[in-house]
């Protein structure tokens, strides 16, 4: 329990590589699995959204209504990956401006001594100082 | 989970849409509400609304041989509580619907019920079931994560089946056929969502720290003992 319950404030490099690499296993897993089960056959990896209209439809559904703009098969991949760029940039555009905040308290804190903040800082500081070294030091006083 | 245009009955369209609704409204008067009060935390805002975005764009395959959407609706959950998810959600639909023909107009209600409102809230309980029983803070982002994108397509099921139950074996006939379609499929990118969302979390832990004490989130250890040194740090940031 007490290794899982660090899982997510572990720094440890090989955390976040792992749970990378289980997406990335998953990820081919059902790649492999999926091809195999679909026979490598054209229709491979059909859209379960698709598939759900056509049972739907088998069981008596009539579409009343048509899709006001329907975009060609081509352009529809871009309009995707338009959306996931958009996506991520905010994502990271995101990520990246709060580690640089993160980045930029914690430099102005050990600049600016007198602050609440530098005391957080310190503090923080200090508790790694204390967990890298075993053993006591008084070099600092 | 994306319903198709005008494959809902109009009655059912109309339902659907009545019951999003008050979710819709009462997310979008959460969001204002949120970034008036706690300016600092409009970053991990978008950064939740994006993560819907993204990862909703994203066909992946799944083990049975179809693909599917991830929704990524869990981030937020757990960031922002479900209400806001609902209004996110439904921007995300609506571009799709507009856009992309995925989805649609009519059956935007439906689908904004099963991806934005039902799968955030199970998702969330979830995650504060794990909490509640003292399962660890990774696992509780894992299942909220896995859960809230499985939950919406278990919920999608659903309508479908209310709406164009078997002839023979009624709505459970036709729940277990719909289910059939969506719920083994997506149980591979439910996992992968949830790894992801731990992913991300670590990252927030580290960079984010103090708007997450500050939204009540007690994912740092000791974060609750720090608490009011971490508002300072939060203050600090706001005005940076």
């Amino acid at each position: 329990m007490p290794e899982t319950s660090s899982t997510l404030t572990s720094q440890k490099k090989w955390v976040s590589w792992a749970l990378l690499g289980a997406v990335v296993l998953v990820f081919l897993i059902s790649l492999v699995v999926g091809n195999q089960m679909a026979g490598g056959s054209e229709e491979a990896f059909g859209g379960t959204d698709d598939a759900a209209t056509e049972a739907a439809e088998e069981a008596g559904a009539e579409p009343w209504f048509e899709p006001l703009f329907e975009p060609a098969g081509e352009v529809e991949s871009g309009l995707f990956a338009i959306q996931a760029a958009i996506g991520s940039g905010i994502i990271f555009f995101c990520l990246g401006r709060m580690s640089g905040r993160h980045a930029a308290a914690r430099r102005d804190a050990s600049e600016d001594g007198s602050t609440e903040a530098a005391r957080v800082a310190d503090a923080e500081t200090a508790g790694a100082q204390a967990l890298d070294r075993t053993a006591p030091t008084e070099s600092d006083a | 989970m994306h319903i198709a245009e005008g494959v809902l009955p109009p009655v059912q369209c109309a339902i659907w849409y009545a019951a999003a609704a008050p979710f819709v409204v009462h997310g979008a008067y959460r969001i204002v509400k949120e970034v008036r009060e706690r300016p600092e935390n409009k970053l991990l805002l978008a950064t939740a609304g994006a993560c819907t975005f993204l990862l909703s764009s994203i066909k992946l395959p799944s083990v049975t041989g179809s693909s599917s959407h991830p929704t990524g609706t869990g981030v937020g959950a757990i960031l922002f509580k479900p209400p806001v998810m609902a209004f996110m959600g439904l921007i995300v639909l609506i571009f799709q619907a507009l856009l992309l023909a995925h989805g649609g107009i009519t059956t935007l209600g439906a689908n904004t019920f099963s991806m934005a409102i039902a799968g955030p809230w199970i998702g969330y309980w979830v995650y504060l079931l794990t909490k509640k029983l003292h399962g660890p803070n990774a696992l509780a982002i894992f299942l909220c994560m896995a859960l809230s994108d499985l939950a919406t397509y278990c919920v999608t099921s659903l309508q479908l089946a209310f709406a164009f139950p078997d002839a023979s074996s009624g709505v459970l006939g036709a729940a277990a056929k719909f289910l059939g379609v969506f719920a083994v499929s997506q149980i591979p990118l439910a996992i992968m969502e949830g790894f992801l969302g731990i992913l991300l979390f670590r990252f927030l832990v580290k960079v984010a720290a103090p708007q997450l004490a500050g939204l009540g989130l007690d994912l740092v250890p000791g974060g609750r003992a720090a608490d009011p040194a971490s508002d300072a740090t939060a203050k600090e940031g706001s005005h940076a």
